[in-house]
């Protein structure tokens, strides 16, 4: 496969970032400035409105939970040097099998079937990347295309299987049965759909951190991403780091589609996962690869969401404005500008 | 047409447009970055197309709006990773996301939906050769397809003619695998990869047009997911043209047979589509090079 450009090399984070999200901004403000009869109100919906009422906020915040996770995964797999791109079907099969598993068992306490659920998720999504890490561990094969091929056809069957042999007849939604009540994420600020999802992803991105940053393996692996061949020859475990990062991505993916399942919802829906596995990317990207920063990026993304839903409710301006600037934001994630192109050229 | 005769029609039609977008994407992977962005430029192409043949009347302005349109695309994605040194892949990304929410936009303003829109006018009528169109099994097969399927057939044989034998061609390939033979030649490498990626995109754009005309109207997610096999076909035609037409084929073959499915057998179509994927992805997981990193180059 073509020797692909390095991934890990975090473009820039922080207030590096800047210069994408100003784009993504900007493109979103013009646009709505030529489309809209009413730009101010419009402005409004857009950039301020998910601000001024605290449950919209509440949700806005909930929103980057799941999609956090996602990136969290994405950004361990990227420091190793590879790519996920089998997010998708990661957190379909986590949030699908999450959902099986407290059907089958409905009579236990509540905080043990969700843990329980949660841990049938993260296992769903680490079985998904289970096959491209094996492949990468012990043949060395490219995973970018492995996860994306595996998570295409998990995709597929469980779009079936869920149309289908799992479907809930008596629903209008082509969705499985709804779990018990006592499953369902605890709601701590209704009428908002916030739940303590937020402080999970906040403190998966501290352990992360943690583990990057300051333990041996960490360490290791950082080095391992940056140099193989280096690592390899001071004799760190090179297949080891050719596996975990996957297997543990896939695992946050599949806890991303536990949230899913178990939030608002309380049931797996066809086609549930909308996107979230290529939110992850951009997120992490956004974020440099930097577990501090996966939070931050998330909750911008929430944003853009909320705030292109509001602006096509209140004004009347396509949804699709907030797509736009969110492609902007990847476009230029990994780009570097005049200022990092002239010290390298110092170099 | 009895069952078979169809099945085999439609396995031809609906591969040629994935062989025309997986030609694209070779020259991109021959340059030496893939450029992943098929999928969104087949949906730029087949837009485009609709909505500048619908306001022209033209078919040609159609297509020539389509080829502009997605080679334009491509580049921004070359030129993100050329000029501000995006990461290729991340760039052709975004391309994919950026054409979903621009066509989203755009169809709004043009068409006052971002749903179907039928456009009857826009639908390529099947040929008629008479008698060779009664051929038992080859005449529907060749003889009986609609008139935009002639035209992406004859655009792959040109695409494929172009990778293999011609100097645009050499140095595509010769960019991938030693650039610098290209500079000791002369030749400006940024430029050959530029030109790799307006050709993808030109290709994606005819095959984009040949979707819109097979069902005479704009389909939001037109491509659904065919950019994405034109990529795995890429991989599994084992970078060579003769080798991608094989692999369409049978994707060709398994998308008919999908669509058949439903009526004649019962098995539920959306599971005989998993099959390619799972044949593919057992090809990208038994795909050797001996350890880890290994494959990285």
């Amino acid at each position: 496969m073509t020797p692909r450009p390095d991934p890990r090399k975090p473009a820039f984070s922080g207030l590096g970032a800047l210069p994408a999200l100003a784009a993504a901004l900007a493109a979103a403000a013009i646009y709505i400035l030529a489309a809209s009869e009413d730009p101010a109100s419009a402005f409004r919906a857009f950039f301020l409105s998910p601000f001024t009422r605290p449950v919209v906020l509440a949700n806005l915040v909930e929103l980057a939970a799941a999609p956090c996770l996602c990136a969290l995964g994405t950004a361990l797999v990227f420091r190793s040097g590879d790519f996920n791109l089998g997010g998708e079907g990661q957190a379909y099969a986590g949030g699908t099998a999450a959902v099986l598993i407290l059907l089958a068992v409905p009579s236990l306490p509540g905080p043990a079937g969700l843990a329980g659920g949660f841990l049938a998720g993260a296992a769903a999504g680490a079985a998904t990347s289970l096959p491209s890490a094996l492949s990468r561990r012990t043949r060395g094969a490219d995973v970018l295309l492995s996860t994306f091929l595996v998570s295409q056809a998990v995709v597929l069957a469980l779009d079936w299987a869920i149309a289908g042999p799992l479907r809930d007849p008596s629903s209008n939604l082509i969705a499985t049965p709804v779990v018990s009540d006592a499953y369902r994420l605890p709601r701590l600020f209704p009428p908002s759909g916030l739940s303590f999802a937020p402080l999970l992803a906040a403190a998966a991105a501290f352990c992360l951190d943690r583990f990057l940053r300051t333990s041996r393996r960490g360490l290791e692996l950082n080095l391992y991403g940056r140099n193989p061949a280096f690592a390899a020859s001071v004799g760190f475990r090179v297949r080891a780091y050719a596996f975990w990062p996957l297997l543990v991505s896939g695992a946050l993916n599949g806890a991303a589609g536990a949230l899913l399942a178990l939030g608002s919802n309380g049931r797996a829906v066809r086609g549930m996962t909308g996107g979230i596995g290529w939110n992850g990317i951009s997120i992490a990207l956004l974020a440099g690869n930097d577990p501090r920063w996966v939070l931050p990026a998330a909750l911008f993304f929430a944003w853009l969401e909320v705030g292109s839903r509001q602006v096509s409710i209140l004004a009347g301006i396509s949804a699709d404005v907030g797509t736009v600037a969110k492609a902007l934001v990847l476009l230029l994630a990994t780009a570097r500008f005049l200022g990092s192109r002239r010290r390298e050229a110092r170099k | 047409m009895t069952f078979a005769d169809t099945l085999l029609s439609d396995s031809l039609a609906i591969a040629l447009p994935i062989l025309l977008a997986a030609l694209g994407g070779l020259f991109t992977e021959a340059a030496g970055t893939l450029n992943v962005a098929l999928e969104g430029l087949i949906v730029a192409g087949a837009f485009s197309f609709a909505a500048a043949a619908e306001a022209t009347g033209s078919i040609g302005i159609g297509i020539a709006a389509a080829l502009a349109c997605s080679a334009a695309f491509a580049i921004l994605a070359a030129a993100a990773a050329d000029r501000l040194s995006a990461n290729p892949f991340v760039a052709a990304l975004a391309v994919n996301l950026l054409v979903a929410g621009a066509v989203g936009i755009a169809s709004e303003h043009v068409f006052g939906t971002k749903g179907v829109v039928p456009l009857a006018d826009l639908l390529s009528p099947r040929v008629d050769l008479g008698a060779f169109s009664r051929i038992p099994l080859l005449g529907p097969l060749l003889f009986r397809q609609r008139g935009i399927s002639y035209l992406v057939a004859g655009a792959c044989a040109a695409a494929a003619a172009s990778y293999s034998s011609t100097p645009f061609g050499l140095r595509v390939r010769a960019l991938g695998m030693r650039e610098g033979s290209l500079r000791i030649a002369g030749v400006d490498p940024r430029t050959v990869r530029y030109w790799a990626f307006a050709a993808s995109g030109a290709a994606c754009a005819l095959a984009g047009v040949a979707l819109a005309r097979s069902v005479g109207a704009w389909v939001p997610n037109i491509a659904s997911g065919r950019g994405w096999i034109a990529l795995v076909v890429v991989y599994l035609g084992r970078k060579r043209p003769a080798g991608l037409a094989l692999a369409s084929l049978a994707f060709g073959f398994l998308f008919a047979l999908s669509n058949a499915a439903q009526a004649v057998l019962s098995v539920p179509p959306e599971l005989i589509l998993v099959l390619p994927y799972v044949v593919t992805a057992a090809a990208a997981l038994l795909e050797g090079t001996g350890g880890a990193r290994g494959s990285r180059g």
